[in-house]
């Protein structure tokens, strides 16, 4: 594994990052837990996840993708060796702290996920929120398309 | 803000325009999504090898990487991966994470199988010329699915 710095920190991550969306729909918890375990041995330090996981979004679902991330770390005793950035909120009750915390993307329409092009819509209102984040001078903020 | 996270991958480079620049210059690190384009970029659904389960057969929905455009270089970078002996997984994956404004290339797996190898296209080197090959499908279709 190959690693470099979080920018402007000095927490150590993987180049390669394990990604968690499937886990709680694709995946089982059992499965989770054994892709964590493999990326894990393999060097991965670096975990992201979110509150509204797995995909797709639906409120009986979310939730589930921390709740496997989180039995995991209790299980294992790892989570001092990872980095885990989260959007919002992060495995259950059973990790103390994030490391890395997101913006899990602004409210606005724009032109993404395979949308070439922009039209903009003239009643779709504009509500800058994002100065009294930076004003409030949080840290390890990301915006997310 | 330390990092940025957007989806990066060959079907999608659009963060190369004044992001890429910015994100360099004041050390913001790009944290690449979808780098593997929900699974397009394994070249399964080209070759006809998806499994019943797979993602895209499960979600049509999820639409943004299953265009004409997205197919064709699909298609296209699929050979070039063949011709330099590895797979178009590792090949998706090893260009984004030797991008110079990567911070973390995120990937994802359903199978303990595709994870190894998609962990171990960290030993995968892009060379000079294979870049070369790769921006010019890249040119002949930019972005398809931006």
């Amino acid at each position: 594994m190959k690693y470099t710095n979080l920018p402007h920190t000095d927490l150590k991550v993987s180049k390669i990052c394990l990604g968690t969306m499937t886990w709680g729909n694709q995946n089982t918890e059992a499965e989770g837990h054994a892709q964590m375990d493999l990326a894990f041995e393999k060097g991965v330090n670096f975990f992201d996840t979110a509150e509204l996981y797995p995909v797709p979004a639906t409120a009986e679902t979310q939730g589930r993708t921390s709740e496997i991330v989180g039995t995991w770390l209790k299980k294992t005793g790892n989570r001092d060796k990872l980095v885990i950035a989260s959007k919002i909120a992060g495995p259950g009750d059973q990790t103390d702290y994030i490391d890395l915390y997101q913006l899990h993307w602004p409210e606005r329409h724009t032109n993404m996920f395979g949308v070439r092009d922009y039209t903009h819509d003239v009643n779709d209102a504009w509500q800058d929120n994002f100065n009294e984040i930076l004003h409030a001078n949080l840290n390890n903020i990301i915006f997310q398309e | 803000m330390i990092t940025i996270q957007n989806a990066y991958s060959l079907l999608n480079r659009v963060f190369e325009g004044d992001a890429a620049e910015i994100s360099i210059r004041e050390k913001m690190g790009l944290l690449a999504y979808s780098p593997m384009a929900f699974g397009v970029l394994s070249g399964k659904y080209v070759k006809g090898t998806a499994a019943d389960n797979a993602r895209l057969k499960l979600f049509p929905r999820f639409a943004r990487y299953s265009s004409e455009q997205s197919t064709e270089a699909t298609r296209q970078y699929l050979k070039l991966a063949e011709d330099n002996n590895m797979t178009l997984a590792q090949m998706s994956l090893a260009f984004v994470t030797q991008r110079p404004y990567i911070t973390s290339n995120i990937i994802g797996a359903t199978s303990l199988e595709q994870l190894e190898e998609n962990i171990d296209s960290i030993n995968i080197n892009i060379s000079d010329s294979l870049l070369e090959q790769i921006n010019t499908v890249h040119a002949n279709i930019p972005n398809p699915a931006p």
